[in-house]
């Protein structure tokens, strides 16, 4: 088991966010927490990252207790782990190519040039050329998330972690981010843990999907499963979701 | 009156946790300066010139008109005593010990403190600090490390010229409008300044400089919100700054000269 979540519960400012969360994941596996806005998937992956301190339960990353890990531990388990971030979280002051080199720049005694090549190398993986020198502020948003998710891929994690790839994107960008989440998984093999509220993600990526509102998963499957779910929550969510693609195309 | 002293007793809560979080932020900062800011050379290069060299010109300017501006008001005083040619001693004496190293100290607060915290006050809402985490990398040695070493280099360095160029201003004045001879105006610059005197301006900047960037830095990371937040923190930066500069000055004044 790549990640291993039992009875997890999560406070912040004296408020429980994630109430008794279990989830299992497995290598190679792609899984999707789909929920609205606020029901807690970010909290979930800022915590299974151990950005922030679960309250209570069990957690399990790479083999690592979350509960019991000293900071030495959490800086060689985020080495094993790349994340994609909602606002793909590029550092304003570098250029993509040292965007993209960060990790090599920072733990690996490469030349420049070395990383450079690198760098260019993820960059044409995520389907971008010429973009080497540009800065953050030079790119459209479909290409920063392109760069994120090339800056994550760079230390060749073994599980990456994308938090709401396609939100504040247009459709035809998130239909070519969604496909290019799938080919790297198939290249790259990777375990896949996506946050997202996008229901299309879901039912393209996922082998398996769990849906969370206010801080609890409260069904766990695949998407055929869930489309004939009993929950009221997952029909009313999945139907308005698919009204709302309909309406799309 | 319970009320007065319910508020006062949270407000003096509030001051000694805040006290507490900048010495743990600058503590855990300094721990790391020896290991991580000369791998980061890059960065403390880029920070030692946004601190000094862009605030030279600013401090340049203000040290200069201060020195001139002393002269004639000192000037004006001593002529009726007859010891106008003191001025040069009481200029550079106030300038060393005291003015120089809080003018800078104010100019670097509300220029690089304002800046500073408003740009790890962006990076901690757009999640670049998140991303600085999810690699391992620790925000603190990365962002505040190599400007806390460049404040240290800098705000003294900057003082000393300061102190320098008020002199310079002081002397066109004393020369050239007060009627004071050259040499008398220089002999009395540096016959009263002490050797102690510049040691204690250069200690008092090389702590204004921790605690500007301790300070801003601290707001920086403590920034949440959107962009309305990344102005609190601004805010919040400029005014500690300000306020902790005085507080030390105070503090450190009463040490070198009275205990």
């Amino acid at each position: 088991m790549v990640i291993e979540i039992e009875k997890l519960c999560v406070t912040l400012k004296e408020r429980e966010i994630l109430e008794e969360i279990s989830l299992n994941v497995s290598e190679n596996e792609t899984v999707v927490i789909l929920g609205p806005s606020g029901s807690g998937k970010t909290v979930l992956l800022k915590t299974l990252l151990g950005l922030l301190t679960p309250s209570k339960g069990k957690l399990i990353v790479l083999g690592k207790d979350m509960f019991n890990i000293s900071r030495e531990e959490l800086l060689q388990l985020r080495k094993k782990t790349g994340m994609v971030f909602q606002s793909a979280a590029l550092f304003d002051s570098m250029s993509v190519w040292e965007n993209v080199g960060f990790y090599l720049l920072e733990f690996l005694r490469l030349s420049e040039q070395e990383i450079r090549k690198r760098a260019e190398q993820v960059l044409l993986a995520v389907g971008l050329s010429d973009v080497l020198d540009k800065m953050p502020d030079e790119l459209s948003g479909g290409m920063r998330k392109r760069v994120g998710i090339a800056r994550a891929l760079i230390s060749e994690p073994e599980l990456l972690f994308y938090d709401e790839p396609t939100a504040g994107l247009d459709v035809i960008t998130s239909t070519s981010i969604t496909k290019l989440m799938k080919k790297i998984h198939r290249e790259f093999k990777t375990t896949d843990l996506i946050v997202t509220h996008d229901l299309s993600i879901a039912r393209h990526l996922a082998d398996k999907i769990a849906v969370i509102n206010e801080g609890k998963i409260i069904e766990t499957g695949t998407w055929e499963q869930l489309l004939h779910s009993k929950n009221e929550f997952v029909k009313y969510f999945l139907n308005i979701g698919a009204a709302y693609e309909n309406e799309r195309f | 009156m319970i009320g007065f002293i319910d508020s006062l007793g949270k407000l003096a809560i509030e001051a000694i946790f805040y006290l507490g979080e900048i010495t743990f932020i600058t503590a855990s900062a300094i721990k790391k300066i020896f290991t991580d800011s000369f791998r980061r050379k890059k960065i403390l290069f880029e920070q030692m010139g946004r601190i000094g060299i862009d605030s030279f010109p600013l401090v340049g300017i203000i040290a200069t008109f201060t020195g001139m501006v002393m002269v004639m008001e000192t000037a004006v005083t001593l002529k009726k005593f007859g010891g106008e040619s003191y001025v040069g001693g009481i200029v550079s004496v106030s300038m060393v010990r005291e003015l120089g190293p809080i003018i800078v100290a104010l100019i670097v607060a509300g220029r690089v403190g304002a800046s500073v915290a408003a740009e790890i006050g962006s990076m901690k809402i757009t999640e670049q600090i998140d991303a600085l985490e999810v690699f391992g990398v620790d925000p603190v040695s990365y962002l505040v490390t190599p400007r806390l070493l460049a404040s240290m280099v800098m705000v003294p360095i900057l003082t000393i010229m300061a102190n320098f160029l008020s002199i310079v201003g002081g002397y066109i004045i004393a020369v050239y409008l007060v009627h004071i001879t050259s040499g008398v105006y220089l002999y009395q610059s540096f016959e009263f300044i002490k050797l102690k005197d510049i040691f204690v301006g250069v200690i008092k900047s090389f702590i204004f400089g921790i605690l500007i960037t301790g300070a801003s830095c601290l707001e920086g990371l403590k920034t949440s919100g959107g962009a309305e937040g990344v102005g609190i923190s601004t805010t919040r930066a400029v005014v500690h700054a300000f306020f902790l500069v005085i507080l030390a000055n105070l503090v450190l004044t009463a040490i070198f000269y009275f205990l």
